[in-house]
């Protein structure tokens, strides 16, 4: 039987066991399977065993090994704090000593627990390294700041919130610094020469005279007479009129681009609304009415076409000039009156 | 300012008030540090100190200009004015004179003053006679300094000035109106700089910016509510000036409490 390495190889030391058959077992007897079976078991488990890495965590470590780290890491803790104040000294190596016990106890450790133990312990170690460190900057012997600190703090009374008038009037005995007072009259003068020439005229807010924007009312916005819809429908009665006719002659009005242009506009709600049909077959576009289609007529492959029809002036011309366009059969449209009355602008 | 003092002073006891001595040091040194003080407080300042210095108390008045006759050689001087609001009186330290020793008797940068000055402005020049600023134009105004202040460096300026008592915050907490100290300090100053738009009161010809006026819109009299108090109290209520029937809730300024 061979089993493959990867297989079975378990670095964090998982002890899940999967039960794993080679092909060739199948074709043994059931009770030599059965005793093959517990073979293969205990092979597997050996080889998990022996494959698995120890060697940084293992929680089947020996319970009397990890009491004994966890209390040297105690004993360790228990007489960094009692040192405190000599370890402190600048001269003392009672932190680089005890680290090096510290890393000796942590090769040692395999769990969890007691790494946390030791995790607390090297956090003091490294707080009482940064605190030699200042106390190194202030000469500690003639001065420890933290101590003046804490001496302050019991004169003001050690709550949370301090007396400062009682450790003012203390450090007022041994204060001789003069008092100082500013001023604005002076400094404000500087520059003062030409402030004169600059002057606003003060204006006191009359109520009535401010402007509030003007409110509209529905009847104000006069009804203007290019309304489109009006306009559609009076296209659609003229070609109603006109019979089929050519597009371009119907749209085309010889006097005003502008309004051939609007035409055309109209006439797409018309194409649009299936009111209207334009038909080249012929080869000329023919514009026709009709009647809107049916449901069965679109459900039957009826499609919507999309066209965009463009205008510039010179194609208008040669319009008018091919079909000899002499008159619009449109009626041009009158331009929108522009009826200025006095204070309103629209 | 070279008035130092020592308690263990080689005077005797028989101290002469009238003269310059210990008391009025003492008293000038508190008023170094404190700038402003209620005319209360600066009564019981100086019975603490004729007690510590052992000298007889005349009237307080009388106290003060002895000292103000001393320190007037270096432009100081102890002024007594009342406070707007309320009308309680208030002594303080001011400067008399804007020669070049003052301009730089300061720890606001020249940026910073020039803010305070354009604020001044704004603030006399008010409409409606507001007599005071916006929280918020405070603060845009400090961008249009060259170099700009942030918004940040705006509100913290404006904290200090209102620490050092230049300004302080209006009633309603919308905007910021000069405080007692800048008007006893800067009367001078706004009188030759604003002469024609500030208003003073027609009863102690002080500079008023906040108080009571007339009904009629064209008419100038303005009073401080405390002396309009002094002013309307009994008689029938009118404009000294233009006759009018006088609305005692006619009031202008901002910083005017209701």
């Amino acid at each position: 039987m061979v089993h493959n390495d990867d297989d079975n190889q378990n670095t964090n030391g998982n002890m899940e066991v999967d039960e794993m058959e080679s092909e060739e077992e199948y074709s043994q007897d059931d009770d030599e399977e059965e005793e093959e079976e517990n073979n293969d078991y205990e092979t597997l488990t050996r080889q998990i065993a022996e494959k698995t890495d120890r060697t940084k965590y293992d929680p089947s470590q020996n319970k009397e090994e990890r009491r004994q780290i966890r209390e040297e890491l105690r004993r360790l803790s228990k007489k960094m704090e009692e040192n405190k104040r000599s370890l402190l000294q600048a001269d003392n190596d009672g932190l680089n000593e005890g680290i090096q016990m510290q890393n000796e106890v942590y090769a040692r450790i395999k769990n969890v627990s007691e790494a946390t133990i030791d995790s607390k312990l090297l956090v003091m170690t490294a707080d009482l390294g940064a605190q030699k460190a200042r106390n190194l900057k202030l000469d500690n012997d003639l001065f420890n700041a933290d101590e003046f600190v804490s001496k302050i703090k019991t004169l003001g009374g050690s709550r949370s919130k301090l007396d400062w008038t009682r450790i003012g009037n203390r450090a007022f005995e041994y204060n001789q610094r003069a008092h100082t007072i500013d001023f604005m009259l002076g400094p404000l003068s500087v520059e003062k020469k030409q402030r004169k020439t600059v002057r606003q005229v003060r204006i006191i807010k009359n109520k009535e005279d401010l402007v509030q924007p003007t409110q509209l009312q529905e009847g104000d916005i006069a009804q203007q007479e290019n309304e489109t819809s009006a306009n559609v429908n009076q296209i659609y009665k003229i070609l109603d009129e006109n019979g089929p006719i050519n597009y371009l002659e119907f749209i085309t009005n010889p006097e005003s681009f502008s309004q051939s242009v609007e035409n055309m506009f109209y006439v797409s709600f018309l194409i649009r609304n299936a009111v209207a049909e334009i038909d080249d077959s012929s080869g000329q576009p023919i514009l026709t009415t009709r009647a809107p289609p049916a449901p069965e007529e679109l459900a039957e492959d009826l499609t919507k076409k999309q066209i965009i029809m463009s205008l510039d002036i010179p194609l208008w011309k040669d319009i008018i000039d091919t079909y000899g366009i002499r008159s619009s059969i449109i009626p041009t449209r009158p331009r929108r009156q522009q009826s200025m009355t006095s204070t309103r602008w629209y | 300012m070279a008035t130092g003092f020592t308690i263990n002073s080689s005077t005797s006891n028989d101290i002469n008030p009238s003269e310059y001595n210990d008391s009025h040091r003492l008293f000038l040194q508190s008023m170094l540090s404190h700038r402003i003080l209620t005319e209360g407080e600066a009564q019981n300042l100086y019975f603490k100190i004729c007690d510590l210095i052992n000298c007889e108390h005349v009237e307080f008045n009388e106290f003060i200009s002895v000292i103000n006759h001393e320190i007037s050689e270096i432009s100081l001087s102890l002024r007594i004015t009342r406070d707007e609001t309320n009308g309680s009186s208030f002594i303080g330290l001011v400067n008399t004179k804007e020669d070049e020793l003052a301009q730089i008797a300061t720890k606001y940068t020249p940026n910073e003053i020039t803010y305070f000055r354009q604020m001044i402005e704004t603030i006399v020049m008010a409409d409606d006679d507001k007599y005071a600023i916006g929280s918020m134009v405070a603060i845009r105004l400090g961008q249009t300094m060259k170099p700009p202040l942030t918004q940040k460096e705006t509100q913290t300026l404006i904290d200090r000035l209102n620490d050092d008592q230049w300004i302080c915050p209006t009633p309603d907490g919308s905007s910021y109106c000069i405080d007692t100290r800048g008007i006893m300090e800067l009367q001078g100053y706004l009188n030759e700089q604003y002469g024609d738009v500030i208003k003073h009161c027609k009863m102690c010809h002080d500079i008023v910016t906040m108080g009571e006026r007339c009904e009629l819109q064209n008419c100038e009299v303005r009073f401080h509510r405390h002396c309009a108090d002094g002013q309307f109290s009994g008689r029938t209520i009118v404009c000294p000036e233009c006759e009018t029937g006088w609305s005692r809730t006619n009031i202008f300024g901002l910083g005017l409490p209701l």
